[in-house]
């Protein structure tokens, strides 16, 4: 079935579309949910609540970009929502000294998997993954952080700072216990 | 180059600092999101499988909402069938108290230069009998102040709306006929209009000139006028004599009693001022479904209350008036937003809306240096309209799913049975506030 297909099919209110829709994006987009829950069962509520959002507003996808994109998109959205709902970061929002690496996430995180690092990411309180995600993964802007998540520049700044140094120490005390089971 | 002057400019520039250009920060940062983003395709391929309750918990959502749904749509529907209906079966002119039975002899007194009291009774109750008693609804007075109970003007319901003469030439004819009080001449001119024969709503309007035209009594006797309604007049008190033939009280008072045509514009004619028109306030509540991103329809009812006064010449000697109508409505509205924040939409309406009418509220006050001596207060049945409105408006969202609003529309009603303030002033702005539940 193509996307049109489904597009159209969502738009009737066709449950046999809408399955089809999420059988084909859900995986993806629970991998989305995954980076920004603490949890597996959080995981699920955001991928509950981003998907009943797609089906309700899949009337405004104007069909210009992917339709994966889009979803995409009303998932991190949903996500953020959810973590704004359930008042799970709170922000620091007094103005820190902000380190600025010269050491690239490539080299700092290159030697990981997708599986290891989103387990590493897991960990970081909500705020600080929150800020990670989209600052590192998403490519968002610190001014766009702000807008998005009501938090000045700086905090946005001073959050990924620290998920940075708590990420590092995870690598290295990683790193040290491999070395300490290999001798 | 010598070695001690290369020592020379050693610690000059310790203390130098030069300020950046600020675009330089920017040029910082996006580099580093070039850099730092570059985790995306470490998790380009990531995927998990979610657990299946997920999908049956969206598809019980799904399920859930679509019932919802069905059953909002059907119990608008619902409404606005019984509202219709109710519309339909309680038309003004339909409704119009009757003139009681028994009553008339506490209104109707001989007067010995005119004709038998007994006579005008056997009569009037002889029609009333006869045919429908909502007819009398009026009074009018001749320069004896002789009250003469009849009904003037028929309403816009009864006038039929396909006929070759225009409401106002048929109202004219109508109310000459009466003032004549020949109901030969009365039933002529009628007949000549063509109109008297059209419809049996033009017939029962010839029994009621027939009334009027035989029917003489004296006011000042008047204990209940005759819908039943009671008058709070004082025994020898006649505000005619003070209010004079051509300014009475009781005219403008007892015409806003026939179905409601004029009844506002009677009582500014009795006083010979300007009625002055309050803002029109609604109270709405409505559900609200987007039917995508921007645009979305509200169906919902709202409650509207006009309000209009007018003064007599000095405020001291004279006559306050006091007009009050009530409506309840079924509207649906269409909305689009033309701004969008979290917490509030700024958007432009179109409403369709069907009013019923609630209720009619006129009160009279009569001054004599100042002090109200004589007070009436006179409720009736009030007709039904319909119309469109556009304007602007502003919700705030209180929760997700609830929003408080505020609009000023300016409504054009294309069905309106009665005279008030949207038909004397059809660009008068009307206030609308109320609450949103959206879907």
């Amino acid at each position: 079935m193509t996307d049109n297909e489904l597009i159209n099919g969502c738009l009737e209110g066709s449950l046999r579309h809408q399955r089809e829709l999420y059988n084909h994006y859900a995986p993806k987009m629970m991998g989305i949910c995954m980076r920004y829950a603490g949890s597996e069962e959080e995981a699920e509520d955001m991928l509950q609540e981003g998907f009943l959002t797609v089906f309700h507003r899949i009337g405004s996808f104007a069909g210009r970009g992917e339709l994966g994109a889009w979803i995409r998109k009303v998932m991190v959205n949903s996500a953020l929502m959810y973590l704004r709902k359930t008042k799970k970061f709170q922000m620091q929002t007094e103005l820190e000294e902000v380190d600025f690496f010269l050491e690239s996430n490539e080299s700092l995180f290159s030697h990981l998997s997708a599986a290891d690092l989103m387990q590493m990411i897991q960990c970081l309180p909500a705020g600080y993954r929150t800020v990670f995600n989209l600052y590192a993964v998403e490519g968002w802007n610190h001014r766009e952080i702000g807008e998005k998540l009501g938090i000045s520049i700086s905090t946005s700044k001073s959050q990924y700072s620290r998920s940075r140094k708590i990420l590092r120490k995870m690598i290295e005390t990683e790193a040290a216990n491999s070395n300490a089971i290999r001798r | 180059m010598q070695s001690g002057d290369k020592g020379h400019l050693d610690g000059m520039f310790n203390d130098f600092e030069y300020e950046p250009r600020p675009e330089l920060w920017d040029r910082i940062e996006s580099n580093s999101v070039a850099q730092e983003g570059n985790l995306a395709p470490v998790f380009a391929g990531y995927e998990y499988t979610p657990n299946s309750r997920v999908w049956r918990a969206i598809a019980n959502q799904l399920q859930s909402n679509r019932k919802w749904k069905a059953f909002v749509w059907w119990s608008v529907a619902a409404g606005i069938t019984l509202l219709v209906s109710l519309g339909a079966l309680l038309r003004p002119g339909q409704r119009v108290d009757a003139v009681k039975e028994g009553k008339s002899s506490k209104w109707a007194n001989r007067d010995d230069d005119k004709r038998s009291d007994r006579d005008l009774v056997s009569k009037v109750e002889g029609v009333r009998a006869s045919g429908p008693q909502n007819l009398i609804t009026d009074i009018h007075h001749d320069q004896n102040n002789h009250a003469i109970p009849c009904h003037t003007t028929p309403s816009k319901d009864v006038y039929p709306r396909q006929n070759q003469y225009s409401y106002d030439q048929f109202q004219s004819v109508a109310q000459n006929s009466l003032s004549d009080r020949d109901d030969t001449l009365a039933s002529e001119e009628l007949m000549q209009t063509g109109l008297a024969s059209r419809t049996p709503d033009l017939l029962k309007m010839e029994s009621k000139i027939e009334i009027s035209d035989l029917s003489y009594v004296d006011f000042t006797d008047i204990k209940e006028e005759p819908t039943g309604l009671k008058t709070r007049l004082g025994s020898n008190y006649s505000p005619l004599a003070s209010a004079g033939p051509s300014s009475s009280l009781e005219a403008g008072a007892f015409q806003s009693l026939n179905s409601g045509t004029g009844s506002l514009d009677a009582g500014s004619n009795a006083l010979g001022n300007e009625e002055v028109f309050q803002t029109p306030v609604s109270i709405s509540f409505a559900l609200q479904w987007y039917l995508n991103g921007r645009w979305s329809i509200l169906p919902g009812l709202n409650y509207s209350r006009l309000r209009s006064e007018a003064k007599g010449a000095d405020g001291i000697n004279g006559e306050l008036h006091r007009y009050t109508r009530d409506y309840l409505g079924v509207m649906v509205g269409l909305q689009y937003d033309i701004i969008q924040k979290a917490r509030y939409r700024f958007y432009a309406t179109g409403d369709l809306q069907y009013d019923i009418g609630l209720r009619i509220k006129d009160n009279y006050k009569t001054f004599v240096d100042g002090q109200a001596i004589l007070q009436n207060t006179i409720t009736g049945p009030l007709g039904n309209q319909a119309g469109a409105s556009g304007g602007l408006g502003l919700c705030y969202r209180i929760s997700k799913r609830i929003g408080i609003y505020g609009q000023g529309t300016v409504t054009n009603y294309f069905y309106q049975s009665e005279y008030n303030l949207w038909s004397a002033r059809p660009y008068w702005l009307n206030v609308q506030v109320g609450i949103s539940l959206s879907l």
